[in-house]
């Protein structure tokens, strides 16, 4: 439960940040040719998860604890948090999992796997 | 035989850059066709073009270029430990790129020992586009290549270059670029020049890796505000990777202890054009030149001073009549307002490919970019013929007051703060959209004690003063 609860606070965290946080997770320190005009950690990180959560949606949406959880009347967000968490652990090429986790959450399950 | 597992690093690029569909490369493909490859094509320019077409769609980027360039790096290198060294790195380094439009090229490093070199799309449409506008603006051969028979002018060519900067400066993608028509001798001009530029920028991302820049757990200045980056300051590792870079591209020449005048006329003409686009990008989009990096005027100079100098007796000569006159270009409209840039189309009369060309988006990014990059002269110019002056009012005295004031203001005072004191990379739109914020509010009460104005006073002058002043160190926010 740890996890879904750490999870749960960097929900708080806007977009900008998370995916600052997320490209510094997935590309660490990097050295550049020349200075950023834009945010590129942030730029990075929400490319890449752009294109991992294209190739993922349909495990995670699948994963059981996510199923059980569209099917329950009503969820808490720590139950949302969890089912996220389970999911991404589950998967082959598991991304930065409290911070995917988080960025899901932000848009809720429902959103990402309703029909 | 047993699989090779994937590297951090491969991983890490699989997903970065995602291929672009085979749809969109044929469409792309067939337009360069129609535009850039007549029938009456020679059969060796063709072949070329169908081999580059063939590797677009293979990889989906530019993957293959960057492949080339470290290949043809490797070819140079005559220092037996660094060919040692080189080859047990090309099992852990992940060569890519990806079109994400930024101006950069960029090595990372992975827990397993892997490694990343990505270049972006970005730094390609400028680097591509200097090495064009050098190709069709020649006025003397470049490795026994010809000189065009109608050259274009080239201050025209430098304000397109300035104006694809000035597009950049206005927030707009870096990988887009005023589309040209070219000769197929151009066309390999062109080529050679971007193939060196390419090398040098493979080898600096080299160099850091084995300089060990990417050793030891240096401490970050940290995260700055919600969107911004870590920046740490390594001025003296980049000035230490441009010169291994340098020294691992000339490496076979080196050894030799001889070189054909046109080689080297070509490979550091490329460095130098390299960091001219560098600087025309750093000028345009940063408040303050960010402290991870020296300036390009900065780099070349230190390139000059502990290498090329010491290689060669006059490096100046070694640059050869094209790029000079291209640089001489670039400082002689220094002065000029950006927003003429866009008339350029009309010098480059059938060289532009109309097809692409958008006129009232690059009209505005050169318009916003003539407010983001004014001097002090054309801000004081426009401030001092505001109309609702009330008369007898000393207007210097009440312009610097205006400037000053914005240092009381909390968001403006903290973004001149961030540039000056380097903690992160502030953009000149970023920082005059804040500043002329600020310059509103303190106008408040100047409008309300002086003449009613058909227009309101120009605060956007008063911001490009108070950034000027940070911006030469004058005022220390």
């Amino acid at each position: 439960m740890q996890l879904a609860e750490e999870v749960i606070k960097l929900a708080d965290l806007d977009d900008a940040e998370l995916y600052a946080l997320l490209g510094e997770e997935l590309f660490g320190e990097s050295r550049e040719i020349s200075p950023g005009a834009l945010d590129r950690l942030g730029e990075r990180g929400r490319r890449w998860f752009d294109n991992w959560y294209q190739q993922t949606r349909e495990a995670i949406c699948s994963h059981p604890a996510v199923i059980a959880l569209q099917d329950a009347e009503e969820a808490t967000r720590l139950q949302e948090a969890a089912a996220l968490v389970d999911a991404l652990l589950a998967l082959r090429t598991a991304p930065p999992v409290a911070t995917a986790s988080a960025i899901l959450l932000r848009h809720g399950v429902q959103q990402i796997c309703g029909s | 035989m047993t699989e090779r597992s994937q590297t951090e690093a491969e991983l890490r690029l699989a997903l970065l850059a995602l291929p672009a569909s085979d749809e969109v490369l044929r469409n792309a493909i067939e337009h360069a066709v129609r535009v850039y490859l007549p029938p009456d094509s020679a059969e060796e320019y063709a072949a070329q073009f169908r081999a580059a077409a063939d590797d677009l769609l293979r990889f989906g980027t530019m993957t293959a270029d960057v492949r080339k360039a470290w290949q043809n790096l490797r070819r140079r290198i005559r220092n037996e430990d660094i060919v040692t060294r080189v080859a047990e790195l090309s099992a852990v380094v992940a060569l890519g790129a990806c079109s994400g439009g930024e101006v950069s090229a960029a090595s990372f490093t992975f827990s397993d020992g892997s490694y990343l070199i990505l270049f972006d799309h970005g730094l390609a449409t400028l680097t591509w586009l200097i090495a064009e506008l050098h190709a069709i603006s020649m006025t003397a051969p470049l490795l026994g290549m010809a000189a065009p028979t109608a050259p274009l002018d080239q201050q025209a060519a430098a304000r397109v270059l300035r104006l694809a900067a000035s597009w950049i400066a206005a927030g707009g993608r870096a990988g887009v670029s005023p589309p040209l028509r070219m000769s197929t001798e151009e066309i390999t001009a062109a080529g050679v020049i971007i193939s060196e530029m390419d090398v040098f920028i493979i080898g600096h991302e080299l160099a850091h890796i084995l300089l060990g820049h990417f050793d030891g757990n240096r401490p970050r200045l940290g995260a700055v505000g919600g969107s911004g980056q870590l920046i740490g300051k390594h001025p003296d590792e980049e000035h230490a990777a441009d010169l291994l870079a340098l020294t691992l591209m000339f490496d076979d020449l080196l050894t030799e202890g001889t070189a054909p005048s046109e080689v080297v006329e070509l490979r550091l003409t490329a460095v130098r054009l390299f960091m001219a686009v560098l600087d025309l990008f750093e000028r345009s989009c940063f408040f303050v030149q960010p402290a991870s990096h020296p300036s390009a005027p900065d780099r070349w100079r230190y390139l000059n001073e502990h290498a090329i100098s010491l290689w060669l007796k006059d490096s100046t000569e070694n640059l050869g009549q094209n790029a000079l006159g291209f640089l001489d270009a670039l400082d002689a409209i220094a002065e000029l307002p950006r927003a003429a840039d866009v008339d350029v189309v009309t010098a480059l009369g059938d060289r532009l490919d109309r097809q692409l060309w958008q006129p009232e988006e690059w009209a505005k990014a050169a318009e916003l970019a003539q407010l983001l990059t004014a001097t002090d002269r054309q801000a004081l110019i426009v401030l001092r013929s505001w109309r609702g002056w009330r008369p007898g009012t000393d207007v210097n005295a009440e312009i610097q007051r205006l400037v000053r004031m914005l240092a009381h203001d909390v968001a403006s005072l903290a973004i001149m703060q961030a540039a000056a004191t380097g903690a992160r990379s502030v953009s000149r739109l970023e920082a005059i959209e804040v500043l002329t914020a600020a310059a509103k509010s303190a106008a408040e009460d100047v409008e309300r004690q002086h003449l009613p104005a058909s227009q309101p006073i120009p605060a956007w002058a008063i911001a490009i003063l108070a950034m000027n002043a940070v911006d030469r160190g004058t005022v220390s926010a």
